[in-house]
């Protein structure tokens, strides 16, 4: 017997997220569903003005009160900053405007003083978290881009299971999913193509696991003639040169931010790093580098 | 004569019970149906209720970014077909730097993700079966 499934597709994030469950329920359970991703956006995401990281960036250089769910999303972001050395960081949205990846900031490349100079702002370090207040350096920005639409997809996901909803997937935007399984459907499938060529690199079968992808072949800011990928990064002050990453973990915020970190990686890093940090998360992976060469972990395919 | 009546009152008496059985229980069905109604009117109302958590009422304008769905230490850049559609709508003089360009791209962009917006609000349920889905690091 086929299954079948309902689907709503809604505009959040700035990206399409749909959400795909068993046609049993009713289509009221949408709107209760994609609600947990507008909760989430409205209080935790940084570009939304009002909420606790805009007010942090507001205030940088002073205390200011946060929640508990604020703190522990900053002690995940922290521990992932920490393993990569800075290479994953998220203060790291100065260095974002100056580079003309935010509104219509600057179109131009910046200067070695420039970048130099903006550099000085970005270090996750300087995040201070005392019980639930949190203070930045002066001038620093906090950018939560990263993560967190795949922060409400956790949320979301775990809100579902607690409905008994376990038949479901959720994609965010193409760049997040989230495969729910039960023993009536073992897996889902999900298409990894080149950026470029659109060719299928993979056909993933995922049960109870995210896929995260970062990708910048479309998505650069062109400045005389030459284009930028968005992916910064925040050691050298240069956007990276690696065409995409995808991850396959157990959440999917874990997954989206170590994708964004291993951008920065060389094929052999990536590599060692994932073996590393294999040791404390469930993952696998694979990188398309510059020049096209696709590196994998052995039980990704 | 006065059997014939009698035979007729009895049966007169009888259907009249049955009507009223009849009744009884076309009543107590709708009553019944009435009561399940309202009890899943209740339970979709209580489900709903935690879900709303409306955070501080801000409105979300300026601080909008381009494209910050873009999971990265970054922010939002433009598609590239974006900017050749951008390009082809407002062309620019030729003095125009580049960068003009560019911003001509992402008010477009803007412009796009208003209009998907207003498409999404119609909220519309597809039935679909277990088809793979597509990964992107676009959005």
């Amino acid at each position: 017997m086929e299954l079948l499934y309902k689907a709503q597709t809604r505009f959040l994030f700035h990206s399409h997220i749909k959400i795909k469950i068993s046609a049993f329920y009713e289509e009221s359970i949408f709107d209760e569903l994609f609600a947990i991703l507008e909760h989430v956006d409205k209080k935790y995401n940084s570009y939304q003005a009002g909420s606790y990281f805009d007010i942090i960036n507001k205030n940088s250089g002073s205390f200011v009160d946060v929640d508990k769910e604020t703190v522990n999303i900053l002690n995940q972001a922290i521990t992932i900053s920490d393993f990569f050395n800075g290479t994953y960081d998220i203060t790291v949205m100065p260095l974002i405007r100056l580079w003309g990846f935010y509104k219509d900031e600057q179109r131009q490349t910046p200067s070695i003083k420039e970048i130099e100079d903006v550099k000085k702002l970005i270090d996750y370090r300087h995040i201070e978290i005392n019980g639930k207040k949190v203070k930045i350096k002066k001038g620093q920005e906090i950018i939560t881009g990263s993560f967190i639409k795949a922060y409400a997809v956790d949320r979301l996901t775990e809100r579902m299971l607690e409905l008994g909803i376990n038949d479901a997937i959720i994609n965010a935007g193409g760049s997040t999913i989230m495969a729910i399984n039960n023993e009536s459907h073992l897996r889902w499938q999900v298409m990894v193509r080149h950026p470029q060529t659109e060719e299928v690199l993979f056909k993933l079968n995922i049960a109870n696991q995210a896929y995260s992808t970062s990708s910048q072949s479309k998505t650069f800011v062109s400045i005389d003639g030459k284009e930028y990928g968005h992916i910064l990064n925040p050691i050298t002050g240069f956007p990276s040169t690696n065409k995409q990453v995808g991850i396959i973990s157990d959440k999917c915020m874990v997954g989206d931010m170590i994708s964004t970190a291993l951008f920065n990686e060389s094929a052999e890093g990536f590599l060692k790093k994932i073996d590393l940090l294999s040791e404390h998360y469930n993952i696998k992976g694979f990188m398309l580098d510059s020049d096209n060469n696709i590196i994998y972990t052995q039980d990704f395919r | 004569m006065n059997n014939i009546v009698q035979i007729l009152k009895k049966t007169g008496l009888f259907l009249f019970g049955v009507l009223l059985v009849i009744w009884g229980y076309k009543v107590n069905a709708a009553n019944t149906e009435e009561k399940a109604k309202e009890e899943k009117e209740k339970n979709t109302k209580e489900v709903e209720h935690p879900i709303v958590l409306p955070p501080a009422d801000e409105p979300k304008t300026e601080e909008q970014p381009v494209k910050e769905e873009v999971k990265s230490l970054t922010a939002p850049a433009k598609v590239s077909t974006d900017k050749k559609k951008a390009e082809d709508v407002k062309p620019k003089a030729s003095t125009t730097p580049q960068t003009k360009k560019s911003a001509t791209a992402v008010e477009s962009k803007k412009e796009n993700q208003t209009e998907e917006k207003k498409v999404e609000e119609v909220k519309q349920t597809v039935i679909e079966k277990a088809t793979p889905e597509e990964s992107s690091g676009t959005e």
